[in-house]
């Protein structure tokens, strides 16, 4: 099955993501360091990211994540609400740009990429 | 057994209230009193294994789903491929519930929403937020540890048991592993769940579906029109297997057809007609199109069932559907103490789990899951989703004929001059070895 590339911005590293997998998960499997508090519960919008390019490709959010984004768009205002997503719940379907301070390449090369 | 210093052993016990003396007669209030509830939520299920979930519920590591009894709450964990685990659903700091409803611990985490403690999948803590303000003492990883109960898997369920000393799942499933193990349910995957509340208490619903007894009156499409004696009820499955551990399962079937002067082939057509459109549960697409298939053809009237047998096995060897040989020594039909129910039928089963709702005596969660061996191509399905609850009304025919016995008899028990209810011994067997077994737990 297709894989869809993720690339984080600023740092500018990529990410292979699964279908159904989402951008979070991959990034744990991956061995990035992503901010969050509650470990993807939906909860503590720490991994919430910005999308830059790739909009058609990006899952629907669901009712828990829309409420949550409801949150974090009205608090910060230069966010707008269809590009903020959390990481932790979004799936993509083809390849995305995103922007999100504080994610960090994984040092070694992990090794679900060296397979390739 | 340890014998304590404390005199407690030594006081004599109080008789359990309304105890069966007479296993034909079972007191009414055992479906209503408080007090008798309370003597469940106490000494049944803090001590019997129960089905927590199903396996295919968590496939991977970090999946959890909550499971509730009375006022207990559960997480049911899948740690890795092998490994289940069960924790008290509570924070060690100030006792938040950790999860709800079913999800997934990612990154290994289990996190609490308040002050951000967190547990490993193995329950053992990872982190606690700002550990300076606490004394060593507090910060003792034992102390810290998620409360576990033990857990069991079998028939690809989950059970769990909140009892450190209770004996292995292995010993408390004596029998009925073995009775059902034939039935392929590791092998079977979820089609639906769906779920009723119901106004009656928790035995109640389960019992209507303990017994093949009420089938003559209560489900005309599965009788036929047969009338009184002319529904042979010793031909449906009147001869049960009963085990200490209060299950039991119905001994295969004489092959007499129970309607009265009716064909075998016509009744076998009918059976699975109905049961198709009843339930919407067994039997499915699947074998309404191998018996198509038949109909087509010039077969002897008795021969028919072997016929649809011959080619259900045939298809399912074509479509790489990995059934089980005919069981020989059980029709499959069995009840798990304490409230699961099964009713197998060539690859597919309808399974029960009726559970109290909350403390309230008169009120049960009556679930009941279509699962079916899939082809082996297939793969693993989604997680499956609870539906519901379904108001009866909306249910296929033969679920509401039974619950709507049930709410009756729950209106009847309350009743006066009605002290006890009068059970059949043969046909009504696995409701008497269950009733047997819950006294055998509440009188500990």
């Amino acid at each position: 099955m297709a894989r869809a590339r993720v690339r984080v911005e600023p740092e500018g590293f990529e990410l292979e993501v699964r279908p159904g997998e989402t951008v979070f998960e991959a990034a744990l499997r991956a061995g990035v360091s992503w901010p969050t508090i509650c470990y993807g519960q939906a909860r503590c919008t720490a991994c919430a990211l910005r999308v830059v390019a790739g909009h058609q490709n990006l899952g629907p959010p669901g009712q828990v994540e829309q409420g949550v984004l409801r949150q974090i768009t009205g608090r910060r205002r230069q966010w707008s609400t269809r590009d903020t997503r959390l990481a932790c719940r979004l799936t993509v379907a083809g390849d995305v740009t995103v922007e999100k301070k504080g994610a960090k390449p994984a040092k070694a090369t992990p090794p679900e990429e060296s397979e390739e | 057994m340890t014998i304590h210093a404390e005199p407690r052993t030594a006081a004599p016990l109080a008789p359990t209230p309304f105890a069966i003396t007479d296993p034909s007669r079972v007191p009414a209030q055992r479906y209503f009193d408080p007090e008798f509830a309370r003597l469940e939520k106490d000494k049944l299920w803090p001590h019997a294994w129960q089905m927590a979930c199903r396996l295919d519920e968590i496939p991977r590591p970090g999946d959890f789903t909550e499971y509730q009894i009375n006022d207990q709450s559960v997480l049911v964990v899948r740690e890795n491929e092998d490994t289940v685990k069960a924790y008290f659903n509570a924070c060690r700091h100030r006792a938040t519930a950790l999860g709800n409803g079913t999800g997934s611990f990612h990154g290994g985490q289990i996190v609490c929403p308040y002050h951000g403690w967190r547990w490993n999948l193995d329950g053992s803590n990872s982190y606690v937020y700002a550990e300076r303000g606490f004394t060593p003492k507090c910060l003792d990883p034992d102390l810290l540890r998620l409360r576990e109960c033990q857990v069991g898997t079998l028939f690809g369920m989950v059970f769990i048991n909140m009892d450190p000393e209770a004996p292995p799942l292995a010993e408390a499933m004596a029998g009925i592993a073995e009775a059902l193990e034939p039935i392929g349910f590791d092998r079977m995957r979820v089609r639906w769940w769906r779920h009723v509340i119901l106004p009656a208490n928790w035995k109640m619903a389960q019992e209507a579906f303990m017994e093949a007894y009420h089938v003559m009156q209560a489900h005309p499409s599965l009788s036929m029109g047969a009338a009184d004696e002319d529904y042979n009820i010793d031909a449906l499955g009147g001869d049960f297997e009963c085990f200490p551990g209060g299950h039991a399962h119905a001994l295969p079937t004489t092959g007499e057809v129970p309607v009265a002067g009716m064909s075998m082939a016509d009744y076998f057509i009918q059976f699975n007609n109905a049961l198709y459109f009843g339930t919407d549960a067994y039997a499915t697409d699947r074998e309404m199109f191998i018996q198509q298939g038949l109909l087509e053809r010039d077969i002897d009237e008795d021969k028919f069932p072997m016929a649809f047998f011959g080619a259900l096995y045939e298809y399912a060897q074509g479509a790489g559907i990995p059934l089980p040989p005919p069981a020989t020594n059980t029709s499959g039909y069995a009840h798990i103490f304490p409230n699961i129910t099964v009713l197998p039928a060539y690859g597919n089963s309808i399974i029960y789990r009726v559970r109290p709702n909350g403390d309230d005596p008169e009120s049960c969660v009556f679930e009941v899951w279509a699962v079916q061996i899939p082809a082996e191509e297939d793969g693993e399905p989604d997680r499956p989703e609870l539906e519901g609850p379904i108001p009866i009304d909306e249910w296929p025919q033969i679920f509401k004929e039974d619950y709507q016995n049930i709410v009756a008899q729950q209106k009847g028990v309350h009743t006066q001059g009605l002290d006890d209810l009068l059970l059949s011994g043969q046909y009504e067997a696995m409701i008497v070895n269950s009733h047997r077994k819950i006294d055998e737990y509440l009188a500990r």
